[in-house]
């Protein structure tokens, strides 16, 4: 199905339409999601939270970019207001335990990631990876999930953070070099 | 020296993990929960919940209540001053050209 036809059936509010955008998309949303939460059920919430969200302003689509950028775009504000809440909720919790030491609300951090895309004998690099990706200001880290979780090219990247493509090498370098630093500290702490 | 080399070697490797990545599959069932989500939004979305309803009743009341309040406050302070106006305009002491500072004095005396 051509993308308009799919749109203009969506606006209609065509059930069929969203299960055809479903099957295509799903796993750009979810791998994307899950690079960007790091647990499986976070990552097929925010799958399911995108889809609504598509089918409830589908009449926003205007069709100035392509159909995907717009689906990483609601995929990447979803997760970033995910990450808000989960703060938001850890701090809540940090206050409410100092009145109610036993309540163990505190304990909600998000275990380490095994991505099932990831090659058995890389699990425990990759693992660590995913722990220094959280370090990084938002748009660094959008930028290297969609450069390599995602594999988008730099082109790409940029129509879905609305950027330059040398803003986007510039992310990336940036990324890379906090990522650098940061696994320094892990080594010198492993070793 | 040594140490270094395999610290960068190291960051390498942790950084070049993911570059055979493949990506991930969403449960295929998530779709039925998204169309049952669906559903449920657009159901709710048919009445206003009696919380809410009761909670933006109170509001118009208690506005309304004020409102009142404030209005009957400011049309008596107007009253007030109107008269006092009255007072002071029927007095000749506030005209300037029949003013004499000197008759309060001397009727005092």
């Amino acid at each position: 199905m051509e993308q308009e036809e799919l749109i203009s059936d969506l606006k209609r509010g065509d059930p069929k339409a969203l299960e055809s955008l479903f099957s295509v998309y799903k796993d750009k949303v979810f791998n994307t999601a899950l690079g960007y939460l790091q647990n499986i059920q976070d990552a097929e919430e925010i799958t399911q939270d995108v889809f609504i969200e598509i089918f409830d302003s589908s009449g926003k689509f205007k069709g100035d970019s392509a159909l995907s950028t717009w689906i990483y775009r609601i995929t990447i504000n979803k997760c970033l207001d995910r990450i808000k809440y989960q703060k938001r909720k850890k701090r809540f919790a940090a206050v409410t335990s100092i009145f109610k030491p036993d309540t163990g609300e505190l304990n909600i951090d998000v275990p380490d990631l095994i991505h099932p895309g990831i090659e058995i004998e890389l699990k425990e690099q990759s693992q660590i990876l995913f722990k220094a990706l959280n370090k990084l200001p938002d748009n660094q880290k959008t930028a290297f999930i969609l450069s390599k979780i995602e594999s988008l090219s730099y082109k790409e990247i940029s129509e879905v953070l609305k950027c330059s493509v040398s803003s986007v090498e510039s992310l990336i370098f940036r990324a890379k070099q906090n990522l650098k630093k940061e696994l320094s500290g892990k080594f010198d702490e492993l070793h | 020296m040594e140490n270094n080399t395999n610290k960068d070697k190291w960051i390498e490797e942790i950084l070049s993990s993911t570059d055979n990545i493949r990506r991930a599959s969403a449960n295929p069932y998530i779709f039925p929960k998204i169309l049952n989500r669906i559903k449920n939004i657009s159901r709710s979305n048919n009445y206003v919940p009696i919380k809410r309803a009761a909670i933006g009743f109170i509001t118009i009341i208690l506005l309304a209540i004020i409102n009142v309040f404030v209005v009957f406050k400011a049309d008596k302070s107007t009253v007030n001053i109107n008269t006092g106006n009255t007072k002071k305009e029927n007095s000749s002491s506030f005209i300037p050209s029949q003013y004499n500072p000197y008759y309060e004095i001397l009727n005092s005396n």
